[in-house]
């Protein structure tokens, strides 16, 4: 009898930790895994789950993290309303998995988008009504979404929050955006060195950009917006101390998911896609965001998205005061414009 | 590896292989391709694990005839292959050992050098 004693106690240790949790209620937090294809991908459900209604973050990088989309604004004005689910996308964040380099890809994680959807509408009810959100890479990967099949009819509405549909595009616009509002702030006297490397980059480098002109472009407009004072600077080390030991984050991970996915060979491929051509499709209710100051993003994409889709219930909406991360530079107006979309679609 | 000088003063290094199985920590689902719902039971990972830690430390029994030691030891753990990369783990013990007098007594190797 002894003997038996430890088995069974590894029995349930090893079953309990697997139960299912299902909560219904007004101040919900969970967290659960959708396993696809060699990955394990954490999506954390917080708010309101009794309003049928939720909102899903589809965050950027890739490899970046839904973490960082869960602040404490977002928590007292989005999750008392509605449910919003942190989803971890493959080698990121919080996911996991082994060799499943394979499977880093575009097409496959619009299939787990797809699944994280289909996932959520099985735990808390097929009359779930849910809107989701893409914020710069998560902008492709939900235009992806969106313009493929029906895939859009599992949806009540479309964010795009400082995104990108279209790379190449990205890329001439971030170039374009840069030389314009550098030239101006040279003449103004600001940051004169910091522009002018800048503007004669872009003198340099005029189109057709290779993937390294793309990257390079890229770190320029991180930089860009932090010349300006009246936009919050939101940074990697910005992030972390919003006391990731408080919140559970697990650092390490978040990191190295970060720096292998940003450096996967699949970033070249995704440098060249666009969605600009398959966006007539989308009939679904659009709300589109864009920073005013976002020159990795810039605002003019939107534009694009608003002018090429063929739904009449759309928006595009500006930040005076927002640069890349509009969810964290101006929060108040993030969410007010989010949830009165969200109201009037739900 | 400890060492523990005469005066009950302990150093540790201490390298070490291993497996480490992970359990996710919260219910896993798998959803096929006509949108059925199922639970994965057990979720988790296999990796190999390696780690290295160091330590200082005192042991009373030398001194004091008292038979436990107490302990500080950092660790870093290395598992691969995480999601095609690696995972570092930064780990802190601190911690109290108890030796029971003729507890295992025949199995310790023990080697002491005299100044």
């Amino acid at each position: 009898m002894k003997q038996i004693i430890p088995f069974v106690i590894l029995f349930f240790v090893l079953t309990s930790c697997q139960k299912e949790k299902i909560t219904i209620g007004t101040n919900v937090s969970e967290t659960f895994y959708l396993d696809n294809k060699e990955a394990s991908m954490r999506l954390l459900v917080e708010g309101n789950t009794a309003s049928k209604t939720f909102l899903l973050f589809v965050h950027g990088g890739p490899g970046s993290s839904s973490y960082f989309y869960n602040t404490d604004y977002i928590s007292q004005n989005i999750e008392n309303k509605y449910a919003v689910v942190y989803w971890d996308q493959r080698n990121a964040g919080g996911s996991q998995g082994n060799s499943n380099r394979d499977h880093l890809n575009l097409p496959q994680m619009t299939e787990d988008l797809k699944k994280v959807i289909q996932l959520i509408k099985y735990r808390y009810g097929q009359d779930s009504g849910i809107f989701i959100l893409g914020h710069s890479f998560g902008g492709l990967l939900t235009a992806s979404f969106m313009t493929k099949d029906d895939y859009q009819s599992m949806v009540k509405g479309w964010i795009f929050a400082d995104g990108s549909h279209n790379y190449p595009l990205n890329d001439t616009l971030t170039r374009q955006m840069l030389l314009t509002v550098g030239q101006q702030q040279i003449v103004l006297n600001n940051n004169v060195s910091s522009w002018k490397t800048i503007v004669d980059y872009c003198n340099n480098h005029t189109g057709n950009f290779t993937f390294e002109e793309s990257v390079q472009l890229t770190d320029y407009a991180e930089d860009a917006e932090t010349y300006f004072e009246e936009v919050k600077e939101i940074d990697l080390a910005t992030l972390i101390d919003y006391d990731p030991v408080q919140y559970g984050w697990p650092v390490t991970s978040i990191l190295f998911n970060l720096n292998y996915s940003m450096n996967a060979s699949f970033n070249r491929d995704l440098a060249k896609t666009e969605f600009s051509s398959k966006l007539g499709k989308v009939t679904t209710p659009t709300l589109l965001l864009y920073g005013k100051y976002d020159f990795i993003c810039p605002g003019r994409l939107e534009e694009d998205v608003f002018n090429r889709i063929s739904t009449t219930d759309k928006k595009i909406v500006i930040s005076p005061i927002s640069g890349h991360n509009i969810m964290l530079q101006d929060e108040s107006f993030f969410c007010k414009e989010v949830n009165e979309f969200i109201e009037s679609h739900k | 590896m400890r060492r523990i000088k005469s005066n009950g003063f302990l150093t540790e290094f201490s390298p070490e292989v291993g497996l480490s199985r992970t359990f996710l920590g919260g219910t896993t689902y798998q959803v096929d391709d006509n949108g059925n719902v199922s639970i994965k039971k057990c979720a988790g990972y296999y990796y190999v694990l390696f780690s290295v830690g160091g330590g200082i430390g005192y042991d009373f029994s030398k001194t004091e005839r008292k038979p436990f030691s107490i302990f500080s030891k950092f660790n870093v753990l290395m598992m691969f292959p995480y999601n095609s990369t690696i995972y570092l783990r930064p780990v802190m013990e601190i911690g109290l050992i108890y030796k029971p007098i003729n507890f295992l007594s025949l199995k310790v190797k023990s080697k002491s050098r005299k100044k």
